[in-house]
Order: C-alpha cells, then sequence, then structure tokens
C-alpha cells in the first residue's frame, strides 16, 4: 500500500510539476502539443468529430483524413481502424457530449450508441495533427440497460454545453489538477480534499450515484445510503476503500472554452477488501463484483467552474486485473510483447 | 480443412506451416525456450513430477503464499492475459482448493497442465493454469481464472474429467506430436467461419465435448447451451424452420460443425498448443475466439438459407481447450473460457503471432 501511494504521489508531482506536458499532450509529448497549436480550431475538431461518427456508422475509416501511422484502440486493445465497432455500429443517438481542446489538437465525443440495434455507450477520442487523425481511443460500455438508463436523463445536464466566459475560465494546469484531486480524494476516502461545487452529481454508465435518495445502491445498509448523499460527503463515507490505485490516469482533453476536462482512469481493485469501515454505520459489505481482482477503465470527464468540479460523467469498461491501457507504447498494450 | 485459416505471409508463417505439414522443428515458438534446453530439462521430471509441481503450486495458491514455490528468478506469471508479480491478482483472494482436478503433462517439453476449481473468497471459481519447469523451478505460470459460481459449481457437480484423457494410447497407435497437433487443429480450423460444409470426418464417432462443466455436445437436457447460446445466438422459433436454425447442445460434435450455426466465430488466433502428449493422446491448446460480429453475421446455410445470427457486439472468448486424439480423431474436447475484450493478447505472443490463425508448439528432435 505504501508503494502505491508513493507512487500516487510520484503522479501528482507529475501533473504538478509539468502541468502543460499533462494537459496537453496525452502521450507526453510537449512539442506535439505545439505542432497542433492552430492547425484546427475549436469548430474544426467539433466538426471533425461528426466526421468521425459519420464515416463510422458508414463503415468506411476511408472517409476519414486519417495519418499513415494512425493508432487506434477499442477498449484497450490496439487494433485497426475499421475492426470491431467499426463493423457493428448501426445508429448514433441523439445524447451527445462533445469535447475540443485546440491547443493539444484533440477532440472527443460521449454519445449513446447502437450496435446491430443492441445499446452501448461510445467515448471516444481522437488526436489531429497538421489536419491528419493520428490517435483514436475508443471505448466502449457494451451494456444495453447503461446506456438506455443514460437515454432515459432525456438529454445531457446542460452544463456540459454551456461555455464559460472567458473571464471565468479556468487554468489548464488548474483543470487538470482538480481532475487529478478527485482520484486522491477517492484513495483516500476524503471529500473534503477536492474542489467540489456541491452542486455536483457524478453519473457514471447512466447512473447517478449521488443526491439520489430511495434507490438501493450497492452499499446501501439499513438507512445508510450514499447514493442520497451529496458527492463530498459519498466520498467520506470510506465505501471506495476497495480502490486500491487509479493509475495511470492521462488528462487527453483540456476544454477550455467548455470547461470539461477529460481523461483516462485505471482503477485497480485487487479484490482483498472485504468492507468499508463507516464512521457510525459500522461494517458495510463490499459488493460481490468488487471482491475478487479486476480493473476498470474510466473515461471520466469534469465540468470545472470558477475552479470547482461542478458535474461529473463517464464510461467504464471492466478488464483483467493489471490490465494496459493501450497507450503505454505502440503495439505494446501486453506486457508479455 | 488446413486450408481454411488465413495463411499469415512471411518467413514466419512459413515456417509454421512446415511445423503443422512436414513438422520440421524450425521455430519452437509455443514453448519461449530453445527446443534442445527443453529435452534436457525434461529429463529431470517426469510425469509425476510435473503433477507434483501442479499440487505444490495450488497448495501455495490457497495459502496465498508464493515464497513456498521453486521458482526461477525471472519467472513470469500472467492471469488473464496480464503480466503480473507472482503473489498478485488470485494469490490475493484464493481461500482455498476445489474438487474437480484434470492434470496434463507434456514431459517431453516440461509443461504441466491442470483444469480445475479453487475458491476464491469462499466462492467456487474454476482455474486453467499451466507450469513450465526448467531444471526443477517453476519458470512460467500462465492462469485463466473464470469467476463464475455456477460454473464452477457444475463442474464439481461431474466430479471428474473424463477416464479417456488419462488413457493410454498403445505405443503403436500413438500419433507424432505434429500430427496430434494438426488433429486437434482441425477443429479451431473447423469452427472458424464455419459454412457446415468442411471435411468434419476429424470427430470420432463417440466425440464429446464440455465447456465450464457442462455438456455441450449430446446433452438431451441442455438444448441450447454452451458457447453458442451464451453468444446471443438468435433462435428462430418456427417450427419448419428449428432444424436449420435451431443450434442444440444435443446435437453430436459433428452434427454443430454441418449446422453451419458457428459462422459467427470470426476468427480462432493465437493456437499455442501448450501441452502435446502422445502417450496419451492429449493436445491442449491456449488461444482466442473473436467474433467481429460485422458483415459475417449474415451468412448462408448448408441448405442454401441465407440468414442474420450470432452476437450483436465484438468480443473475445480467451480459452484453454484439451483435445483426446485416438487415431486421428477427436473424442473428447474439455474447455475452460471466459469473456475478453475483442482481439485481447495473452502475454505469451508478440502482436504477430496474437492475430495469427496458425498452430505452435515445441517441437522436440527425434518426436515429430
Amino acid at each position: 500500500m505504501r508503494k502505491v501511494l508513493g507512487l500516487l504521489a510520484a503522479a501528482v508531482l507529475f501533473v504538478s510539476a509539468f502541468p502543460a506536458i499533462a494537459s496537453a499532450a496525452p502521450n507526453g509529448n510537449a512539442s506535439k502539443a505545439g505542432e497542433a497549436k492552430g492547425a484546427c480550431d475549436y469548430e474544426c475538431l467539433t466538426g471533425m468529430v461528426n466526421q468521425y461518427l459519420k464515416a463510422l456508422l458508414a463503415h468506411d475509416p476511408g472517409e476519414l483524413p486519417l495519418a499513415r501511422n494512425v493508432r487506434y484502440t477499442e477498449n484497450t486493445i490496439p487494433l485497426k481502424v475499421g475492426e470491431a465497432l467499426w463493423g457493428t455500429i448501426s445508429s448514433v443517438g441523439d445524447y451527445r457530449i462533445y469535447f475540443a481542446d485546440p491547443q493539444a489538437g484533440e477532440a472527443g465525443v460521449e454519445a449513446t450508441i447502437r450496435e446491430n440495434g443492441t445499446p452501448a455507450i461510445l467515448l471516444l477520442r481522437f488526436r489531429v495533427v497538421s489536419g491528419k487523425i493520428t490517435e483514436i481511443e475508443t471505448l466502449v460500455h457494451r451494456n444495453a440497460d447503461d446506456a438506455k438508463a443514460l437515454e432515459a436523463f432525456g438529454h445531457p445536464n446542460p452544463v456540459w454545453s454551456q461555455p464559460v466566459q472567458a473571464s471565468q475560465q479556468t487554468s489548464r494546469q488548474v483543470m487538470a489538477k482538480d481532475a487529478n484531486i478527485y482520484f486522491d480524494g477517492i484513495l483516500q476516502s476524503n471529500g473534503n480534499m477536492v474542489p467540489f461545487d456541491l452542486r455536483c452529481n457524478r453519473i457514471l454508465d447512466g447512473y447517478q450515484d449521488t443526491n439520489h435518495p430511495g434507490v438501493k445502491g450497492w452499499f446501501h445498509k439499513g438507512s445508510f445510503e450514499p447514493d442520497a448523499m451529496n458527492i463530498r460527503d459519498n466520498m467520506n463515507t470510506g465505501i471506495w476503500s476497495y480502490i486500491h490505485s487509479i493509475e495511470p490516469r492521462r488528462i487527453v482533453v483540456v476544454d477550455q472554452k467548455m470547461g470539461i476536462v477529460l481523461g483516462m482512469f485505471m482503477f485497480n481493485h485487487p479484490g482483498n477488501v472485504k468492507y468499508a469501515h463507516v464512521k457510525g454505520v459500522g461494517d458495510v459489505p463490499m459488493p460481490p463484483i468488487v471482491r475478487h481482482p479486476s480493473s476498470v477503465l474510466m473515461g471520466e470527464f469534469f465540468k470545472i467552474e470558477n475552479g470547482k468540479i461542478r458535474q461529473i460523467e463517464g464510461i467504464s469498461v471492466a478488464l483483467p486485473f493489471g490490465a494496459g491501457e493501450g497507450w503505454e507504447a505502440p503495439r505494446a498494450a501486453h506486457r508479455g510483447n | 480443412m488446413l486450408s481454411k485459416p488465413a495463411l499469415a505471409s512471411g518467413i514466419a508463417a512459413a515456417c509454421a506451416a512446415l511445423l503443422l505439414f512436414i513438422a520440421q522443428p524450425c521455430h519452437v515458438s509455443a514453448a519461449p525456450s530453445n527446443v534442445a534446453a527443453t529435452v534436457s530439462d525434461a529429463n529431470t521430471c517426469d510425469r509425476a513430477c510435473l503433477q507434483g509441481f501442479v499440487e505444490q503450486y495450488l497448495d501455495a495458491l490457497a495459502a496465498n503464499d508464493p515464497s513456498r514455490l521453486p521458482v526461477t528468478q525471472d519467472v513470469k506469471f500472467t492471469e488473464d492475459g496480464q503480466q503480473l508479480s507472482l503473489g498478485d491478482g488470485l494469490w490475493n483472494t484464493a481461500t482455498g482448493r476445489g474438487t474437480y482436478k484434470f492434470y496434463m503433462e507434456d514431459p517431453a517439453a516440461g509443461e504441466a497442465a491442470f483444469f480445475g476449481t479453487m475458491r476464491e473468497s469462499g466462492e467456487p471459481i474454476i482455474l486453467a493454469l499451466r507450469l513450465k519447469i526448467e531444471n526443477r523451478k517453476i519458470s512460467e505460470v500462465e492462469t485463466i481464472v473464470v469467476r463464475d459460481v455456477k460454473e464452477a459449481q457444475s463442474m464439481e457437480k461431474r466430479g471428474h474429467t473424463d477416464p479417456l484423457f488419462i488413457e493410454s494410447i498403445p505405443p503403436t497407435e500413438r500419433a507424432s506430436r505434429a500430427n496430434l497437433v494438426r488433429t486437434a487443429n482441425l477443429y479451431f480450423s473447423g469452427m472458424q467461419l464455419d459454412d457446415g460444409k468442411g471435411d468434419y470426418s476429424f470427430f470420432a464417432n463417440d466425440c464429446d465435448r464440455v465447456e465450464n462443466g457442462s455438456e455441450a455436445t449430446n446433452n438431451p437436457v441442455n438444448n441450447n447451451g454452451g458457447l453458442v447460446a451464451s453468444q446471443g445466438n438468435s433462435v428462430d422459433k418456427s417450427s419448419q424452420e428449428r432444424s436449420d436454425l435451431t443450434y442444440s447442445a444435443s446435437w453430436s460434435c459433428k452434427e454443430q460443425f454441418q449446422s453451419g450455426l458457428l459462422h459467427f466465430v470470426t476468427r480462432i488466433r493465437d493456437r499455442r498448443f501448450v501441452i502435446v502428449d502422445p502417450e496419451r493422446g492429449v493436445a491442449l491448446a491456449f488461444t482466442f475466439f473473436d467474433h467481429a460480429s460485422g458483415k459475417t453475421r449474415i451468412f448462408k446455410l448448408p441448405s442454401g438459407r441465407t440468414i442474420t445470427s450470432g452476437p450483436t457486439t465484438p468480443w473475445t472468448w480467451e480459452i484453454a481447450e484439451v483435445f483426446k486424439v485416438e487415431r486421428g480423431k477427436i473424442r473428447r474436447i474439455e474447455a475452460v473460457y471466459h469473456r475478453a475484450p475483442y482481439g485481447m493478447n495473452s502475454g505469451w505472443s508478440t502482436w504477430r503471432e496474437s492475430m495469427s490463425t496458425l498452430a505452435r508448439w515445441a517441437a522436440i528432435p527425434g518426436q515429430n
């Protein structure tokens, strides 16, 4: 545990000391971010997102301006562009949240989709350099009920599409730092250290697990309903103590215009935590799903207003324990290579 | 049927093809160690010795204590395709051993394997295990952990594996290592993009298959079971079409292939035959079944009728599958498998190898 905390501390230091690198370039190459600057502005990037969705729906990557060595992953696995989701997608829903980061040349979208008619949730991000797409990262949360639950909200929370006044925009560094502190707060069961706007709600895989009274979530025990709490108090309960580490953490899009920061975060669960010790409640048993080793890649995005986290949303992809994220090095997602 | 897998180009493919057809021990990539070393090591650990290592491993695992094991300095461990430190993963959560035990050995290659049950946090699970032994030390550990209580209970309910798997083949009837792999590999080649029109004479008439503890063939109770049912294969309810469209676990091995309904298994790749045991006619492969679920959902049955069937989303089965082969025919099949991200690698192959549909195994000079 100490070793892991040491690594986490190192990760925090990395983000704090080199915010431009951490926030601008997902592969840690700051010079690439510089190259992308000015090449494709906000509207250009969001237009390319729509172009991508159109090509995806047509099952035709040939419609896209792909770099010769474009890298593509789906749910962490390196594949050829045109494989997997490219062969199965049958429609794109109206539930969409766009992201664009002209400074880093990154863009993305969360959208509900259908694969051969089966509902799913897509989280896409790609990188554009000199007008060409060089990196494509897709997460597909394949759970029809979750996708339908997300659509049942009717539309995304309006905060996602409300631009932040230029005078009130948060710096890139602070946006990335806020997201990072959120994960530290989870690991330390300390919501007080996270700059939450207490109106903040979290919707993951179509389920709102904050300020949501009357539902029996994973950790419901008698009158203890953490899903009914605000996000700070929820975090303070200690119910997330089964999460042993959250690494790596990659900030991939910093959308200052909309105040959105998007990242990919690997949650690692050894599966050996049986109870959460909740003050005033006692031992709350961990649900069976986290009582075996597993890793989960979260594609998660944060709305930052006035330096505070106003809203959180994202999707998960369940993976074997210790799985890589597919972006460690070209064609080396698997450590056995 | 060997022509069915897409033949990759290049020297590696040519070499593997040679292995497949004329059994020349050129590149032996299933076992990372070179052939000469394997033969030398094999002399130091016979079948009983290999099984002893498996027992020792399982006892240490149940005790959450890897320090009990004799391992090489650079021992490599994977769980569900991910390389971990020995002591991580299931080592943190195992709480006991189970009752189902099926041991496999390849003394010539220094490899041992096991299908069976364990307890994790008190719940039954299924474990597929492979160990490589070098100089009486464990140098490689590969595991697949199936965390499905019902399937683990099914396995324990069966009690034991089919005795045929441990019966010796008369010396005069034993296949070479290459031919043993060749016959078992026909199964994978026949299933991949199955069209029902292949030559399935490699199945013995009494062939049976068990998957995660359940009878997947010749099963009068479970009409739609096993891999196919769990892959969301559509079933047409109209009575006149049942013979065409209703895949059944009550069919024989051959009938299932002849149905053409396995077409949605689009690629069987990274076929690593890690145990090749001519004495018992046993070949065990770790491999992946991909389901692209795109255009391949639309296909033609042997009757000529075009249907749309199979899973709607892409995914992969990570599988360990063992075959009992007698006189060139497959009599028994047993598999341990679970779902994995589409296109996943095993942690034991290069990217090119992991995408290949060619069989690989440890060739032993003088035994091919």
